[in-house]
């Protein structure tokens, strides 16, 4: 107080100006009322970001075939990339199981050098899904007990039997990881917490697609990209009636079928086997149509995985949907074509 | 504070409800409601698409389930975000909207158990369809190479043929006669070869499943177009409507009141800025007039701002000016040591007391200079207070009062010389106030009234002060009031002030008003001063100014003052009065051997007796040293001139006994008449003093009346008219020096003459004046050492020529006579002596004489001239020995070489035996002192046989030789 005086005396020639500061403190305390009620008013729409995990590319330049039953992946861009990486960190992570055995990769193969089941999941493993290109799927499960790739992770069924722990020991054991706190925390810059986990790993196995492999280019203009015996294979595929069923861009994934159109499955020797089966109608088993993108590496094959043969598993196919027999000669071609549906075998075989 | 808080909090409480209100109407409600809409819309669409790609999915149209998945995930996640939607959420607390909600997402369930059911058969339809025309052709074929008769194949080929435009159709006939037509294939199975019924159980197991199937997949397709979510959709758009219209008002509401704020707001900062403007306005107007005031504080008061620990922090520049140091050395410094006061240690202790309680201190301080003198101000220190009551700085607002100060100092003296002086003066002064009460009194006031300070202060004057009239002795009242009232000053006259112990003091009183500037009376000053002895003394004064101090009698003014009265009188009346001059004779020789007291003793004795013979009205007066006057009024000349005699005769008679001395005296008297006639009172005296000279002349002790007819030549003779003919005369040198040879009685020595110088004037006519005439007069009028200068220096030089020419002359012996006038002159005694330095006159040439009267008179200047004017060879002669009545014993004392015996002693020698006697005493007493005697007026033969038989030295008179001029005389050849 006695400083500001001082000031003041001691500027002898201060002009009055100097004490209109308060004026101008009011003016800009109007300015910024009228800033206030700009923003309030002002020509601003909410804009709601919704979460689109992908952009769906159209198809590239070129003759796309039309009237084909199968269709091709189309081209992708994650609009999550950090969060799909870290969904597949956690899919690799060992910690998600029971004394940290097992890694969801061990089952569920990607791209990566395959690596053997470990021998207590051997059973199971016979029947793990490819989870590729989930997304064209209508449902998951054989039997398609789950709507959703949420409801998958939250499958009792399947936990027991990839023997995972329950969400609050995966949080607990992520908490402890700096590196994995960090990495979360990074995206959301909240305190990490399980609805971020599920949302990463949903968000990695929906973006997880298998796309511009041969058959695809194939549909799309690119004569070339298959061999006569292929093309031959799919022209099969299709007069057989396969594509009835397996169609759309995963090949399948799409509609449950009866198991066993023409005869009863379970009365098949290679398949008969009830484990699995949606007791929908014991009659009439309905399951899923798998899809077959990358099929060549995804035996042993049925929801059992009884057929290790993929000629054996179009042959039954045949039988029990379809009321034919394809002779052997047309099932080599088939094979051909179904392993042209993508896969690291695909690319070799070429 | 609280105030800050409360206007703060007001403000983010407007602005608060002002965003409140804004969400309310345009953030959540704009945003689902737009949502609602698209949904429902986008959720037709999507119905319609799933429609449609169902029926190109039936019609071969598209071969794959793609679409119809993500119309139907479209539909699916429509529903859901539907029901999750915000605005139904919180917009609709009755939950108005769920019960078609629900049924919207039933529906939905239900087309998606339809659609799977549909997909599935669909695919089941399109591979029997796909695979029958084969199988058909193929099992045909094979009957016609087995020559199956044609009537048998033709139903298997006309039941590919049914089935395939059954696929396209829905016809119940059509799909009625497939079915017999297989039931009647099945009952005639066994027509065929054997190798061919498997495969026409295919066939009819393929045909079967495609009529059921395609009837299934038809009925599907039928109920998932006609299970649809548009009537559920019109009551969600009916229900949103409803919430929206409620909405819709209330956001109008909302809007208008946020309007209104918002207008409200806006009018009040609006309302602000035009107050603040005017505040500002207002404000900067107050800083002016504060800046000018200060402005106008620095011209005129000595500024400084010190904290409270006394650190000065601000001076103004009058501050500066006065402390002669520069702002930085002032600023910093402790108020204590810039200032100081007259007992420093108390007054600042006083000081700081005061002003940190908060109160404001005036007092007065001295700046200290850099000069190192101090200069007085009249401070005022006025603390400046915080919230809290405390001061946190003081102003010290002074001015410079040195000026005052040397002022106030000057006054002081000023009052204090006032004072001193009332207290010393021998004035009474007295002050009052304007109501006439006492307020000042010096101390002779004091004395004069006998009152102390205490008596009289704050008395009403006129009641302590008494003052009467000297003359009518009554008391003066309200004499202070014409000076109160603003008068100018009072003088009373002849007034008499009481003591308090009776006495009366005569006073003069001055009393005057004292004014202020603006002539407003502020009481009045009285001056008393006691006159009593003054009035006393000029009494007496009067009186001595009337009288002679020696005989109590008359002097000659007031003589002449009643002359003139009573010759006034005589003009007017006709009366006629005498006039009588009196001269004593012989008066002198009582003075000079006997003193002035007895003199004085003579006079007052003869006062008495002169007195006696006159009327108490008539006027006696001692007209100075032996003359007196007599005034009688309403006295016939004759009867005057008796009363002369008479007097004359008296005083003749009268006997004056001084110790073991006899004296006898005498007076002349001349009488004047005073009538109508006589023209002025100094013609009358000097008739009268013409008369007594007469009388004089005529042998004394006698009266001498004037007579008018000889006034012409009486009045040539009167002194009056002689003072300024003999100044004439000595002007234009018309005196004359004769000379009368003074010869030895016994023997004829012709070799060296003596003579004695006498004087002649020579009148305007050319006639020679004696100096019987005019000496009397030149003596009263104090021409006489003029006279004898003139004398000294025409002798002289007369002696120098008769010298020049005849050395033989030198032997002779000139006598000037010099005046007693003369004796006391200096001036002519550095004459004699410069004159008988100027001719070299030999010594024993010049012999002075000097009347026995003179020298008695002045006997201490003539023994000193004598003896000063012996050294240079003069010898002197004692003249008129005998006339004064002097004592022999002068003789001792006056160192002379001749004694001129009086004439009137000689003259009568012959006749009178006691001048005989006296001729002889007077010879024989200068022979024994050793002097030579000198006879006087030796007028014939008989007188000069007389003296040398007295034994007589020298004689001189007529009958011896005339004088003759002395130019002649001296230079004529022996």
């Amino acid at each position: 107080m006695s400083e500001l005086h001082q000031e003041d005396l001691a500027c002898n020639n201060s002009s009055p100006k100097e004490y209109l500061g308060g004026q101008r403190a009011l003016l800009g305390a109007v300015f910024l009322l009228a800033l206030f009620l700009f923003v309030l008013w002002g020509p601003w729409g909410g804009s709601h970001d919704v979460d689109r995990p992908l952009i769906l590319i159209p198809s590239p330049e070129g003759t796309l075939l039309v009237g084909e039953p199968i269709q091709p992946i189309p081209s992708h861009v994650s609009h999550t990339p950090l969060k799909d990486a870290l969904g597949q960190r956690l899919f690799q992570d060992r910690r998600l199981s029971r004394q940290g055995r097992y890694a969801c990769v061990d089952c569920h193969p990607l791209d990566l050098p395959q690596t053997q089941s470990p021998a207590e999941l051997a059973d199971a493993a016979l029947s793990a899904s490819s989870l590729f290109n989930l997304r064209f799927n209508i449902a998951y499960f054989h039997d398609g007990r789950a709507k959703t790739l949420l409801g998958v992770l939250n499958d009792v069924e399947h936990v027991e039997l990839a023997q995972l722990r329950d969400w609050d020991q995966i949080l607990g054991s992520l908490q402890q990881s700096p590196a994995y706190r960090q990495s979360f925390e990074a995206i959301y810059s909240r305190q990490l917490s399980v609805d971020q986990i599920q949302e990463v790993f949903v968000l990695f196995l929906a973006s997880n697609m298998d796309s511009n492999n041969r058959f695809d280019r194939y549909l799309l203009g690119d004569m070339a990209a298959l061999n006569k015996q292929e093309i031959r294979g799919y022209r099969l595929f299709k007069e057989y009636g396969c594509a009835s069923c397996h169609q759309g861009a995963n090949v399948g994934g799409n509609l449950f079928q009866v198991f066993g159109v023409m005869s009863d499955y379970v009365s098949s020797s290679s398949v008969g086997d009830e484990r699995g089966a949606i007791a929908q109608n014991i009659a009439h088993p309905v399951f899923r149509v798998p899809g077959l993108r990358r099929v060549a590496e995804t035996g042993p094959y049925f929801h059992n995985g009884a057929v290790k043969s993929l000629g054996d598993a179009v042959q039954l196919m045949a039988t029990l949907q379809l009321g034919r027999n394809i002779p052997d000669r047309d099932v080599v071609d088939i094979v051909k074509f179904l392993r042209c549906l993508g896969g690291s075998t695909d690319e070799e075989a070429r | 504070m609280l105030r800050r808080f409360l206007y703060i909090f007001s403000v983010l409480s407007v602005l608060g409800l002002l965003f409140v209100l804004y969400m309310e109407t345009h953030v959540n409600y704009s945003h689902s409601y737009r949502q609602v809409v698209d949904t429902i819309r986008d959720l037709r669409r999507a119905e319609a698409e799933m429609n449609n790609d169902a029926l190109q999915v039936r019609y071969g149209f598209l071969l794959h389930y793609d679409t119809l998945k993500k119309s139907h995930d479209q539909l699916n996640s429509l529903t859901e975000a539907l029901m999750g939607n915000e605005f139904l959420l919180i917009h609709d607390p009755n939950a108005i909207s769920s019960v078609p909600l629900n049924e919207l997402r039933r529906i939905s369930e239900e087309k998606l158990t339809l659609l799977e059911k549909f997909k599935s058969h669909n695919a089941i339809v399109r591979n029997s369809l796909q695979y029958l025309p084969v199988l058909s052709e193929r099992l045909v074929n094979e009957l016609i190479n087995r020559n199956v008769n044609v009537a048998d194949v033709v139903p298997i080929a006309e039941l590919l043929g049914q089935i395939l435009n059954l696929s396209v159709t829905s016809e119940e006939s059509l799909h009625r006669d497939v079915r017999e037509r297989i039931e009647w294939l099945i009952e005639n199975r066994s027509r065929y070869p054997k190798e061919q019924q498997d495969m026409l159980g295919d066939l009819l197991l393929h045909s079967q499943l495609v009529i059921d199937k395609k009837k299934s997949t038809d009925f599907l397709l039928k109920q998932l177009i006609a299970v649809s979510v548009s009537e559920q959709l019109i009551d969600l758009s009916e229900t949103f409507d409803g919430l929206h219209q409620i909405k819709v008002d209330e956001v109008k509401r909302y809007q208008s009141s946020l309007y209104f704020l918002s207008g409200l707001l806006l009018l009040s900062v609006a309302y602000v800025i035009v107050r603040l403007r005017h505040n500002t306005r207002a404000l900067k107007r107050s800083v002016d007039d504060l800046h000018y005031q200060k402005f106008a504080m620095d011209q005129h008061a000595i500024v400084c701002i010190f904290d409270t620990d006394g650190r000065v922090f601000y001076v103004n520049d009058r501050f500066v000016a006065i402390s002669q140091y520069s702002r930085e050395e002032l600023l910093g410094q402790s108020y204590d040591t810039i200032t100081t006061g007259p007992d420093s240690d108390v007054l600042f202790h006083e000081m700081w007391t005061s002003i940190s309680q908060g109160n404001v201190w005036s007092g007065q301080l001295r700046h200290r200079q850099k000069s190192g003198d101090c200069s007085w101000v009249n401070a005022t220190i006025v603390p400046f207070m915080d919230e809290k009551g405390r001061p946190y700085q003081y102003v010290s607002i002074s001015s410079d009062i040195s000026e005052h100060k040397l002022m106030e100092e000057a006054l002081f003296t000023e009052k204090e010389r006032a004072e001193v002086t009332l207290q010393s003066i021998a004035d009474g002064v007295i002050t009052t106030g304007a109501q006439g009460l006492v307020e000042y009194v010096n101390p002779m006031a004091q004395r004069l009234l006998g009152l102390s300070v205490d008596e009289l202060q704050n008395q009403p004057l006129a009641q302590v002060l008494n003052v009467y009239d000297s003359i009518t002795g009554e008391l003066i009242p309200n004499y202070l009031d014409s000076s109160l009232a603003g008068g100018g000053s009072t003088k009373p006259r002849n007034v008499v002030l009481k003591h308090k112990d009776g006495r009366e003091y005569s006073v003069e009183m001055v009393i005057s008003p004292l004014l202020d500037r603006q002539g407003k009376n502020l009481g009045t000053v009285s001056v008393v001063h006691d006159v009593t002895a003054m009035r006393a003394l000029a009494k007496q004064m009067s009186y001595q100014a009337t009288h002679d101090a020696l005989t109590g009698l008359v002097n000659r003014r007031e003589f002449e003052r009643r002359l003139s009265l009573l010759l006034q009188g005589a003009q007017e009346h006709k009366t006629k009065h005498a006039l009588c001059y009196l001269d004593l004779d012989q008066f002198k020789v009582v003075n000079d051997t006997c003193g002035h007291v007895a003199g004085d003793e003579l006079l007052r004795q003869l006062s008495v007796i002169l007195q006696g013979y006159i009327r108490d009205r008539d006027t006696l007066a001692r007209l100075g040293g032996d003359e007196f006057g007599i005034l009688l009024g309403e006295c016939p000349l004759d009867k005057a001139k008796d009363i002369a005699d008479t007097i004359c005769k008296a005083v003749n008679e009268f006997r004056y006994v001084w110790e073991d001395k006899t004296f006898s005296v005498g007076v002349s008297i001349g009488l004047v008449e005073v009538s109508d006639q006589s023209e002025s009172v100094s013609n009358l005296t000097s008739a009268a003093d013409t008369a007594c000279y007469s009388a004089k002349d005529n042998g004394r002790n006698r009266v001498h009346v004037y007579q008018s007819d000889d006034a012409e030549l009486q009045a040539r003779h009167g002194e009056m008219q002689w003072v300024p003919r003999i100044e004439q005369a000595l002007e234009q040198g018309r005196f004359v020096l004769y000379c009368q040879p003074i010869l030895s009685l016994k023997h004829n020595d012709e070799s060296s003459r003596h003579y004695e110088v006498l004087i002649r004037m020579r009148a305007e006519d050319g006639t020679l004046i004696p100096p019987g005439a005019f000496i009397s007069s030149a003596e009263r009028y104090d021409i006489m050492p003029a006279i004898d200068r003139w004398v000294v220096a025409e002798a002289l030089s007369l002696y120098n020529q008769a010298l020049q020419r005849n050395p033989a002359f030198a032997g002779d012996r000139c006598s000037i006579n010099l005046s007693g006038a003369s004796l006391c002159d200096e001036k002519t005694l550095a004459f004699i002596h410069q004159q008988l330095d100027k001719y070299a006159i030999p010594d024993g040439s010049i012999c002075f004489e000097i009347t026995e009267t003179a020298a008695v008179a002045n006997l201490g200047q003539a023994i000193r001239l004598i003896n000063d004017l012996k050294k240079r060879g003069c010898f002197f002669s004692l003249d008129d020995f005998g006339s004064g009545m002097s004592s022999f014993a002068y003789l001792k004392n006056l160192p002379v070489d001749y004694l001129k015996i009086d004439g009137s002693f000689v003259q009568d020698i012959v006749t009178d035996p006691i001048d005989f006697a006296m001729v002889r005493a007077i010879n024989e007493i200068g022979h024994v002192m050793g002097l030579e005697t000198i006879a006087e007026y030796v007028s014939g033969d008989d007188i000069c046989e007389k003296l040398r038989e007295l034994g007589v030295d020298y004689g001189q008179g007529y009958g011896l030789a005339f004088p003759v001029p002395m130019a002649e005389y001296v230079l004529q050849d022996p």
